[in-house]
């Protein structure tokens, strides 16, 4: 009966329609990156050829790449609120967040490597920066697998939320490998290494492109949580049925 | 421009990937849902 109360309240609700909103801003916010990225931003004055083109990728690496950092921002919260509550509604937003964060890790990998083959002449090469952001994935992913292989709930969340606190120390070497160690990787935000090659000031347009990719990431990130947030609930809500029944 | 072509791609293979994968959960726990309605009826009789 409480299953079906929540399917039914999953349906109506002041909360879906701001969902709803969420859905229709998470779209517009991603056509408007598709036009700025593609359209609007000037082509790099200082680049040629593929380079060039090739340029116009920042803006999806940079917009995985906040979207994977506010998705695993959201796994700390998840995971430290659950250690101090144990609230398991807390543990589903952990998973929910660092699957999102992974998929958009992925999406930084990968768009990372289609611009570093006309850039550095290779798709993939083991600087400090690219090592260190796929050891953060490999972490993550290490985490969805590890939770599947724990069954009662309390337990599982306990040594997930425990696993997960300490994956995020990942993401603070990763922000500062191209800072601390050579590197060939752009230093975009404040860097003061004179070995990484490629910090840059970026025009009005480029800006303007970057703050448009941060927010739709920022944006989908969120909806996709949400909404695995409250399948997870509800998968929950089912295993106590089940449990209750059997 | 074929690396911003595969970059691009790449990226909404990604994430249609992953919200076919939720549609797909959510149509099963559905059908898991109705399922277990059946049981709690058979039960009750």
């Amino acid at each position: 009966m409480s299953t079906l109360a929540v399917a039914r309240t999953n349906r109506m609700g002041i909360g879906n329609i701001l969902l709803m909103l969420l859905n229709v801003a998470t779209v517009v916010a991603m056509g408007l990156l598709m036009w700025a990225a593609l359209v609007y931003a000037r082509p790099a004055s200082n680049l040629a050829g593929d380079e060039q083109t090739a340029q116009r990728i920042f803006y999806l690496h940079m917009g995985c790449n906040i979207g994977a950092l506010v998705a695993y921002f959201a796994s700390l919260t998840g995971s430290l609120a659950y250690l101090l509550t144990r609230k398991l509604g807390w543990d589903r937003l952990t998973l929910a967040s660092i699957e999102v964060g992974t998929l958009c890790g992925i999406g930084t990998l990968v768009t990372g490597m289609f611009w570093a083959k006309p850039t550095w002449n290779t798709y993939w090469t083991w600087d400090p920066r690219v090592t260190t952001a796929t050891i953060t994935v490999l972490l993550y992913i290490a985490y969805i697998l590890f939770r599947n292989g724990i069954d009662n709930r309390q337990t599982r969340a306990r040594f997930s939320s425990i696993y997960a606190l300490f994956a995020f120390l990942s993401l603070p070497i990763t922000f500062y490998s191209a800072r601390w160690f050579r590197s060939i990787h752009p230093v975009v935000f404040s860097g003061s290494n004179p070995d990484a090659q490629g910090g840059f000031d970026i025009g009005p347009s480029m800006g303007q492109t970057v703050g448009i990719a941060s927010l739709a990431f920022t944006l989908l990130c969120a909806t996709l949580m949400i909404y695995r947030w409250r399948q997870l609930g509800l998968e929950d809500q089912m295993a106590e049925l089940r449990e209750e029944i059997e | 421009m074929f690396y911003l072509a595969a970059a691009f791609i790449t990226v909404w293979v990604l994430i249609t990937a992953y919200v076919l994968y939720l549609s797909n959960r959510q149509r099963q726990l559905e059908q898991e849902l109705e399922t277990l309605q059946e049981l709690m009826q058979k039960k009750k009789r």
